[in-house]
């Protein structure tokens, strides 16, 4: 069998167990989908309490569409990289690199879970907050665009989710208490704050971060606001950024995968 | 006086392994450290992003914004620690197969789950809310580092029934072949304690459930305490009283509770 088909049935395999996982763990699915839910509803309510109640309906647009991409992002790298505990907890990691499979693409296999995660919890807690709120948080201008701008979220998260783990399994330190730099990306990242309106220091450093992109192309599906930099650059710069980390993320795994078949995985304790 | 044995072997265990791992893992204590102050920024910088702390201020009730949202994310971080602890410790030990040794040993399941957990996060705790303790001499002199200890002694009773419902709720995921269905404890904890907002913003129903939830009564202390100059102690005894009362109620069901899942497990073995 030739090297691709050989990696595309290794593929399958991964996606077959993610899926049954799914179907066996049905009330951690569940789970997962209250928890999305409730850190939705707690961040929006927090944002809410700084606004003033003749704002309260436009601001909750703009809060609630720039927390449901910050948690997309947030709960893919969780998702991923909080799998680590269960992969070496169950010894299965160096199993897969005896039978020749790379770990990290068995976890990178969680994005099937988070992003179904996503898909479900996403529309309910939408219908729920603008019945709650009446704000006109699910009229969407362009859906196809809002997609690609997740897509492309999902993507960057994914990649970034990765490096943690190669991360976290060389430090010792659980990967998602190496995931410090969340919390900055709803402003700096341009996920709750759209480029045009940030102040100049700011919009320089949101420049060289992914997200930003994405959530332009996001939200100029959502609610029309035309990115910074135009439709057409920003899809292109995002497509940069998306190949820049796709290499980089490749070239941090094999450099992990070939330190941990010689020095062994350092998952001990409170990893 | 067998039971205090069992109590005081168990704690001291804990803690060694405790302070082992921190020891050996630096940078994990390290990354302890910053996560209230993550958190505070956090809810700062989407808040004032496209709202204001006067705002913020006159909703919650408090006199010090910045001083109540840093300590208010003490509090989360710490209640989180304890609460995501107390219930994955047992999956951890049934994922390492080590859980039928410990309920062959002489303190069983019931014991290491319930007095085990107290040293670990209550270290994890103190963690947490010292952390902050630089940023609130800061804004407030060395009363704000009074402040913070306040909180923090309402954190340490706050655990006690934090640990019995965490527990109980962890225990199921030996029953039924899950691997984890009680993470949205945490969340939907700090959700009806009204951490970032007044309770008020809630439904109805979640106002009742908050009564229930520890997290209210530090979070409520948390909010009396952010004012200039000396709070109202009568107030902090009241809620003392209050988290001493759920500690004592919640682990009069929490330890039944255990010893019948303990029962369950050695009849049925444990569902994988």
């Amino acid at each position: 069998m030739s090297g691709n088909t050989v990696f595309l049935r290794k593929a399958i395999a991964i996606i077959w167990l993610h899926l049954v996982r799914l179907h066996r763990y049905k009330l951690g699915f569940m789970n997962m989908i209250i928890t999305d839910m409730i850190w939705y509803i707690l961040l929006t309510l927090g944002a809410l309490a700084f606004s003033s109640a003749g704002t309260h309906s436009v601001i909750a647009v703009l809060i609630f569409w720039g927390i449901v991409m910050w948690s997309i992002m947030n709960n893919t790298i969780w998702l991923i990289v909080g799998w680590v505990r269960f992969v070496l907890a169950w010894r299965i990691f160096e199993d897969h690199i005896l039978h020749n499979t790379n770990p990290i693409l068995l976890i990178s296999g969680r994005i099937i879970t988070s992003t179904i995660v996503t898909a479900l919890a996403v529309p309910v807690i939408a219908i729920a907050f603008y019945f709650l709120t009446g704000a006109p948080i699910i009229f969407i201008q362009n859906i196809g665009l809002m997609a690609l701008g997740i897509i492309l979220l999902i993507a960057y998260a994914a990649l970034y989710s990765m490096i943690l783990v190669c991360l976290s399994l060389r430090l010792r330190i659980p990967g998602v208490m190496l995931d410090v730099t969340n919390m900055a990306m709803f402003v700096i990242g341009g996920l709750g704050v759209p480029l045009a309106w940030m102040s100049p220091v700011i919009r320089d450093i949101a420049f060289f971060i992914p997200y930003t992109y994405a959530a332009e192309i996001a939200r100029a599906g959502i609610a029309g606001i035309k990115p910074y930099f135009g439709l057409t650059n920003t899809f292109l710069i995002s497509l940069i950024y998306l190949a820049v980390l796709g290499i980089t993320t490749g070239a941090v795994i094999k450099y992990s995968i070939d330190y941990i078949r010689k020095h062994g995985v350092k998952g001990v304790g409170m990893m | 006086m067998k039971e205090l044995e069992y109590v005081k072997m168990i704690m001291k265990a804990e803690f060694y392994a405790y302070l082992c791992w921190l020891k050996n893992n630096k940078l994990f204590a390290f990354m302890t450290l910053a996560w209230p102050y993550l958190m505070a920024a956090f809810i700062l910088g989407l808040g004032t992003a496209l709202g204001s702390l006067s705002v913020f201020a006159s909703k919650v009730g408090v006199a010090n914004p910045i001083f109540y949202i840093i300590l208010a994310s003490g509090v989360l971080v710490s209640s989180i620690n304890i609460v995501d602890y107390s219930a994955w410790t047992l999956l951890d030990l049934k994922w390492l197969g080590v859980l039928p040794y410990i309920m062959a040993s002489p303190p069983g399941l019931k014991r290491v789950a319930m007095y085990g957990l107290i040293i670990p996060t209550m270290i994890s705790s103190a963690i947490s809310l010292t952390a902050i303790a630089p940023v609130a001499v800061i804004v407030e002199g060395p009363l704000g580092l009074v402040k913070v200890l306040i909180v923090l002694g309402l954190v340490y009773l706050a655990t006690i029934p934090l640990i019995g419902i965490a527990v109980i709720a962890g225990s199921l995921s030996l029953i039924f072949k899950e691997e984890s269905f009680v993470s949205f404890l945490s969340p939907l904890m700090l959700l009806v304690s009204g951490v970032y907002y007044p309770i008020t913003f809630l439904p109805k129903i979640l106002q009742v459930i908050s009564y229930i939830v520890p997290v209210t009564y530090v979070v409520e202390a948390a909010k009396i305490l952010s004012v200039f100059g000396i709070p109202p102690l009568d107030k902090l005894f009241w809620i003392a009283g209050v988290l001493v009362a759920m500690s004592i109620l919640y682990n009069l069901i929490a330890y039944p509770g255990l010893r019948s899942v303990e029962k369950n497990v050695r009849k049925h073995g444990i569902s994988t």
